[in-house]
């Protein structure tokens, strides 16, 4: 019984047998956040092996959803260990834009790299992006396209926080499919990233 | 029209010059005059709008209709969202639980817009007699996600294979009565996008995906009818399974090196790609020139590439920059004397 039994259950998906053992670790004294920090080990040698072609993306998804239902059990226990508040990073895919798994695996690499993270889900008015971020303090905003059609939404944003005045108040990053860094230039993104685990990278590399 | 394909792929494989066959229909409907809910809705509109893209590119060397991917899963029910600028999307799914899948019914040959493909074929084969026609349509696996839900469908390939065993067994003997259909009506050949299946592990892929489109190219692939198998996701573990489905052309995304693909498919299959279709909407001419040469440079020995975009082209994607790959490849044909 041990964190590495927690990161094996996680990986092949077994959030009940994953959420049960976290339960007995927590109450005999297992530190919540060492907990976490095997988690988002693990999570990161998952990271490897997709690009590596050894892990496909259901193992992500079903290994994603056992993290959230740990996180579930976890999260009162990390707040009560943490010293310092998680930043905030609000996600969504920009209005008219129905695709969400891309968007779905960045917000559990996110929390997995400690970040909180507010999932606004699909199809979002730019206007709810921002009413969010003033709302949770958000130190980001990330916003997902999946269609040339509807990558604008994203330009729309940007725009939507320089004429409200918070420009500069937190990072706007931006991905999916159709995104490029060029574009992400061209909007005046702060953030572009290529996929979910070069986007936490990136984050934790410019929030510290 | 009557072609017979593999003797077309065949002279296309023989040929010096590089050949060009884009997934092409919706960036010319603003030449044509009709949004994108009217020309899928309307197969005499689809018809006249492919023929509209071959009076605007011909050195395309067929001609395709509108890659209108919700219509098989609308004739099982689902509910599809239409928009005058965007390409149709679903709005639900009709298989919750491995029950509903057990009691889905194979949908009648002319339930929902089905009918409308083949009157375009029809109406296309008027308009369009001098190079093959092909009628668009889904794969296997990715009509079983879009019956049940991506997300949920690609989990249980893992925790709840049997019920998606059970969805592509109906979804194939759909698929094969669709591709029948488009047969009948006179096209020379589908283009079967099956995008979802790359984001399988191999095993999984020859599973869920190979062994079902197989069950289509045995079918309906002839000398009369050529099967293009795409997938545009990273299919570099699992291009070697698309090739064992028999399927005589294999269409590649640019999510792949277009260089290292051809080396593990046989010189007799016709190979095309994979120019980034989000790059003909974001990117300008001297890009899009630039990157086309650079495809056609690096696939230079390969006689059977055809040179393509790596899916199907958005409608607001610049006609110019369309032109530009036609250019880069004229001038690459120049280059090397090739025509």
């Amino acid at each position: 019984m041990s964190v590495a039994q927690v990161r094996q259950y996680m990986v092949d998906g077994e959030g009940d047998a994953a959420v049960e053992l976290v339960q007995k670790l927590v109450a005999e004294g297992t530190s919540a956040q060492d907990i976490m920090n095997g988690l988002t080990e693990e999570m990161g040698i998952l990271g490897d092996k997709f690009e590596n072609f050894e892990v496909f993306l259901p193992d992500l998804m079903i290994a994603g959803d056992a993290f959230m239902q740990i996180m579930g059990v976890l999260k009162e226990h990390l707040v009560k260990d943490s010293e310092g508040e998680a930043k905030t990073i609000v996600i969504g895919t920009v209005k008219g834009d129905y695709h969400d798994i891309g968007k779905n695996i960045v917000g559990i690499v996110l929390q997995a790299n400690g970040f909180n993270v507010v999932d606004l889900g699909a199809d979002v008015d730019p206007v709810q992006y921002l009413e969010t971020a003033r709302k949770e303090k958000a130190a980001v905003v990330g916003i997902s396209a999946l269609m040339t059609t509807t990558m604008p939404g994203q330009e729309d944003f940007i725009k939507l926080v320089s004429d409200a005045g918070d420009k500069g108040k937190y990072l706007v990053c931006i991905g999916g499919a159709p995104t490029s860094v060029e574009w992400a230039e061209r909007i005046g993104a702060d953030v572009w990233s290529f996929d979910a685990f070069e986007c936490a990278a990136k984050l934790k590399k410019l929030l510290g | 029209m009557y072609f017979n394909m593999d003797n077309w792929s065949q002279e296309i494989i023989d040929a010096p010059d590089r050949r060009f066959l884009p997934v092409l229909f919706f960036p010319c409907l603003k030449q044509s005059g009709v949004t994108v809910r009217e020309a899928v809705n309307n197969g005499k509109v689809m018809g006249d709008v492919m023929k509209v893209c071959i009076d605007e590119f011909p050195e395309m060397i067929g001609a395709m209709t509108g890659m209108d991917l919700t219509i098989d899963a609308e004739a099982f029910g689902a509910k599809v969202l239409f928009k005058d600028d965007q390409i149709p999307s679903l709005q639900s799914h009709i298989v919750e639980t491995i029950d509903d899948a057990k009691a889905l019914q194979i949908p009648d040959v002319h339930a929902g817009r089905q009918d409308l493909h083949v009157e375009a074929v029809k109406r296309a084969q008027e308009l369009i007699t001098d190079r093959p026609i092909f009628g668009g349509m889904l794969g296997t696996f990715s009509l079983v996600c879009n019956l049940y839900n991506i997300q949920k469908a690609l989990k249980d390939t893992k925790k709840n294979p049997e019920m998606i065993d059970v969805l592509c067994e109906k979804a194939t003997d759909f698929l094969i009565q669709r591709a029948l259909e488009y047969k009948s009506a006179g096209a020379n050949g589908i283009l079967l996008a099956e995008p979802t299946a790359g984001l399988l592990p191999p095993d999984y892929f020859r599973r869920f995906s190979t062994t079902h489109v197989k069950r289509l190219v045995d079918a309906v692939q002839d000398s009369s009818f050529y099967v293009v198998h795409h997938d545009c996701a990273n299919v570099k573990m699992t291009c070697k399974q698309m090739y064992e489905t028999g399927a005589k052309g294999l269409h590649f995304g640019d999510a792949v090196n277009m260089r290292e693909t051809l080396s593990q498919i046989p010189r007799d299959v016709l190979v095309f790609g994979n120019l980034q279709p989000a790059a003909l909407v974001s990117r300008d001419e001297k890009w899009i020139y630039d990157k086309s040469m650079e495809i056609l440079e690096e696939t230079k020995e390969f006689e059977n590439f055809v040179f393509s975009s790596g899916c199907d082209i958005p409608p607001d994607a610049s006609v110019a920059n369309i032109h530009a790959m036609i250019n880069a490849m004229n001038d690459f044909n120049k280059k090397y004397n090739l025509k």
